[in-house]
C-alpha cells in the first residue's frame, strides 16, 4: 500500500479528512448514545412493571402504600423515604441471590454484545442496543463513502490508498428535483412540464410519471369514438349575473385542499348546504333569513334568536374530520352528540343531525353581552346549564334512529349496552385493583389513568419494535422482512398518535363539565376529588 | 417477571424464532388493549356516559384493529417466505435457532 509522503506543511486534504473524520465519530457517538437511551427508556418501563408487579405480589403495608402511589402516578422514588427501605430490601436479596447461584451460561459465553444468548440482564442489552447503533451508523458511513467514491465495496484505507492512485475522483454537480425533492446528478434533471402546464427541473422518474399524468389527462378529454346525439334538442343560454352556481359542479380538490369548480364571486361557499333549510351556505353560514340557524333570523316577537353561536364565547373545538369549528357551523349528529362541521353533515344527510341549543352552548362557552364583553359564568350557574346540556342530548340521541351498528352500544341506554361479541375482561389477578386491564370506568379520573396505561403500552411496543429493527440490521436480515416490520412499527405509533387525539379530545370536552361539577360541589361518583386536586 | 431476563418486550430479537415471539407477544397485548377498550365502551354505555366518548373509544379501536390485522398480515408474509428456508436449513441439520441473516443467505440464493 504506498501512501503519501510526508510533507512539514500540513495539506488542505488533510484537514477536510480530519473533519470527515471527526464528523463520523460524532454521528457514530450520537446514534450510540440514541439506541442506548431508547433501549434505557424501555427497561426503566419495564423495571416499573415488574416492580409494580411485585409490589402487588407483597402483603405488606409498605408494599401496599408504595404500589398505590405507584398507581396513583405521584412520587415513590427516591425522595421518598419507603423507597430506599425498599431498595436496600430488594438490593440485599439480589446480592445474596447472585453470591449463591453459579453463573448462568449465558455469563459465561463471553464475547462482544449481538451473540445470541437467550438471557440477557438490562445493562447488557442497553449496551447491545448503543453497540448496535453505532455499528449501523459507522456501516452506514462507510456505505455512503463508497458510495461517493464511486467503488463497489467500502474502503477504509482513505482515499490515497485507492487503487490507481489517481486521488479523489471529481465530484459530481447534484441538483434537486423540483418535484420529489430528490438529489440527483444535475446531468439527470431537465425540464418537463407539469400536468398543471408548469415548467420545472425534475428527475428522470418524475418526468416519466408527470408525461404519464399528461397522457392519462389527454386520454380522459378525448371525445369517445363513435358519433354521440345530444340527448337535449334545446338552445344554450347564459346564466343570468349573479346565479347560484349549481354545487354539483363543484369538486373537492385533493391536491390543493379546497373546493374548485364553482365561483365564489357571489360570496356563497360552493357545496356546501344549510343542514336546516338545504340553502347554500354563504361565508359557511345560511344566509336564508327564514332559517333559524340563519345569524338574521326572528322569532314571531321580531327578536333575535339565541340560536346564532356567536353570541356565545366557545372554545376551539375540531370536528372530526380535523377542520376547526367556525362560529355558525355548530351541529351535533345523534347517538354520538360529537361536533361534527357542516361539510361533514353533508354526507350524514341521512342521519339528522341537529343545531345545538342555546343551552348546551352555554355549558360549553360564555355568553357575550351586547357589548361583546364575556360574561364569566359562576359554578352554581353553569352546574344546571350542564345538567339540562346532557339532558337535551339524551334526549334528542333517544329521540332520533340509531345509525350505528348494532354492535356497538352508543346510542343504547340501557344496561345491556355491551354488545353480545364482548370479550370478558383479562383477569388481572387482583379483584380490587382497576388496571387498564379490566376496563372499569366509572370516573373521568378512571378513564384518565386507564388511557394513559394503554398509550404506555402502546409506546412500550414502539420502544420494542426499535431495538428490534437494529437486531435485524445487526443481524443482516432480509430488506422485506426489515420493510414490514418498520412498517408495521409505524403503524403501531400511529394508533398511538391517534389514541392521544382521542384522549385529548375527550378531555378537552369532558373536564369543564366534570369541573363545573366540582365547583358546585358534585358528589365522589363524577371524579375523585383528589385527582382534581393534584392537577 | 424479572427484568434480568430477555423477553419479547425487550424487542431482542436475533433469531427468527425470538422475532416470531415478539411479534405474536405484541399482537397479544394489542388485543389485550382492544379490549380493554371494548370494556371501557360497555362500561361508559351501561353508566349512561358520554356517547361521543364512546364514539371516539370505538374509533380508536378500529385504528388498533387495522393494526392488529397488518400485524398478522406481516407474519404470514414473513414466514411465508422464512420458514421453508428454516425448514430446509432443519432438515440439512442446521440449528433451530437460525439466526436471519442465514434466512436471507437461503432466500436470496433460493
Amino acid at each position: 500500500m504506498a501512501s503519501a509522503p510526508w510533507s512539514p506543511t500540513p495539506r488542505a486534504s488533510d484537514a477536510v479528512e480530519i473533519i470527515c473524520i471527526l464528523i463520523i465519530t460524532h454521528l457514530i457517538m450520537r446514534a450510540a448514545a440514541q439506541a442506548g437511551a431508547d433501549q434505557a427508556r424501555t427497561e426503566v418501563r419495564r423495571a416499573g412493571d415488574a416492580i409494580r408487579r411485585d409490589l402487588g405480589a407483597r402483603r405488606s403495608a409498605a408494599a401496599g402504600r408504595l404500589r398505590s402511589r405507584l398507581d396513583a402516578g405521584r412520587d415513590a422514588g427516591p425522595v421518598y423515604p419507603l423507597w430506599w427501605a425498599w431498595a436496600a430490601l430488594r438490593g440485599g436479596s439480589a446480592v445474596r441471590r447472585a453470591w449463591r447461584q453459579n453463573r448462568r451460561p449465558a455469563e459465561t459465553q463471553g464475547g462482544r454484545p449481538g451473540t445470541n444468548r437467550s438471557t440477557t440482564g438490562p445493562f447488557s442489552r442497553i449496551f447491545g442496543a448503543a453497540w448496535r447503533g453505532g455499528a449501523y451508523a459507522w456501516a452506514d458511513a462507510r456505505r455512503q463513502r463508497a458510495a461517493s467514491t464511486g467503488q463497489g465495496q467500502p474502503q477504509g484505507t482513505g482515499s490515497r490508498a485507492r487503487p490507481g492512485g489517481t486521488g479523489r475522483p471529481k465530484a459530481v454537480p447534484v441538483g434537486v428535483c423540483e418535484r420529489c425533492g430528490a438529489v440527483v446528478a444535475l446531468a439527470a434533471l431537465a425540464d418537463a412540464t407539469t400536468r398543471h402546464g408548469r415548467t420545472a427541473k425534475m428527475c428522470a422518474a418524475c418526468r416519466a410519471a408527470v408525461a404519464g399524468e399528461r397522457q392519462g389527462d389527454a386520454d380522459d378529454a378525448r371525445p369517445q369514438a363513435g358519433p354521440v346525439d345530444d340527448p337535449v334538442d334545446a338552445e344554450v343560454v347564459d346564466d343570468p349575473p349573479g346565479a347560484t352556481p349549481d354545487p354539483e359542479l363543484n369538486t373537492w380538490d385533493e391536491n390543493t385542499g379546497n373546493w374548485s369548480g364553482g365561483t365564489d364571486q357571489t360570496g356563497v361557499t360552493p357545496g356546501v348546504r344549510c343542514i336546516e333549510c338545504g340553502e347554500l351556505l354563504t361565508g359557511m353560514v345560511c344566509s336564508n333569513p327564514e332559517c333559524r340557524l340563519c345569524p338574521g333570523y326572528r322569532d314571531r316577537r321580531g327578536l333575535p334568536v339565541a340560536t346564532n353561536p356567536q353570541q356565545w364565547a366557545l372554545p376551539v373545538r375540531f370536528c372530526g374530520c380535523g377542520r376547526q369549528l367556525m362560529p355558525g357551523t355548530w351541529c351535533a349528529v345523534d347517538a354520538t352528540n360529537a361536533d361534527i362541521c357542516l361539510w361533514c353533515a353533508q354526507d350524514h344527510r341521512e342521519v339528522a343531525c341537529r343545531p345545538r341549543e342555546p343551552v348546551e352552548l352555554a355549558a360549553i362557552g360564555d355568553p357575550i353581552d351586547a357589548d361583546g364583553n364575556r360574561m364569566a359564568l359562576s359554578p352554581d350557574d353553569r352546574a344546571p346549564l350542564a345538567t339540562e346540556a346532557a339532558r337535551i342530548a339524551l334526549t334528542a340521541a333517544q329521540g332520533t334512529p340509531n345509525d350505528s351498528p348494532p354492535a356497538e352500544p352508543a346510542g343504547t341506554q340501557d344496561g345491556s349496552a355491551a354488545p353480545a361479541a364482548l370479550p370478558a375482561p383479562t383477569p388481572t389477578g387482583d379483584d380490587e385493583d382497576m388496571t387498564c386491564a379490566n376496563g372499569e370506568v366509572h370516573t373521568q379520573a378512571d378513564w384518565a389513568d386507564q388511557s394513559a396505561a394503554i398509550t404506555g403500552q402502546l409506546a412500550g411496543i414502539t420502544d420494542s419494535a426499535e431495538n428490534m429493527l437494529r437486531c435485524l440490521t445487526a443481524k443482516e436480515a432480509s430488506r422485506s422482512q426489515m420493510t414490514t416490520a418498520a412498517a408495521w412499527a409505524d403503524q403501531v405509533q400511529a394508533a398511538m398518535g391517534y389514541g392521544q387525539d382521542v384522549i385529548a379530545d375527550v378531555n378537552a370536552r369532558q373536564d369543564p363539565y366534570v369541573d363545573a361539577v366540582q365547583g358546585a360541589g358534585g358528589s365522589d361518583e363524577v371524579a375523585r376529588p383528589d385527582y382534581y386536586d393534584e392537577m | 417477571m424479572s427484568i434480568a431476563t430477555t423477553d419479547a418486550s425487550t424487542g431482542e430479537t436475533y433469531t427468527h424464532r425470538a422475532w416470531l415471539d415478539w411479534a405474536e407477544t405484541s399482537i397479544e397485548r394489542l388485543q389485550e388493549l382492544w379490549n380493554s377498550l371494548d370494556s371501557m365502551c360497555a362500561q361508559i354505555g351501561a353508566d349512561d356516559g358520554d356517547q361521543a366518548q364512546i364514539a371516539a373509544i370505538r374509533a380508536w379501536q378500529a385504528e388498533i384493529e387495522a393494526v392488529i390485522a397488518s400485524g398478522r398480515q406481516m407474519v404470514a408474509d414473513v414466514n411465508a417466505t422464512q420458514v421453508p428456508v428454516g425448514e430446509a436449513v432443519a432438515a440439512a441439520g442446521g440449528s433451530a435457532n437460525t439466526p436471519h441473516k442465514q434466512y436471507a443467505d437461503e432466500a436470496r440464493s433460493a
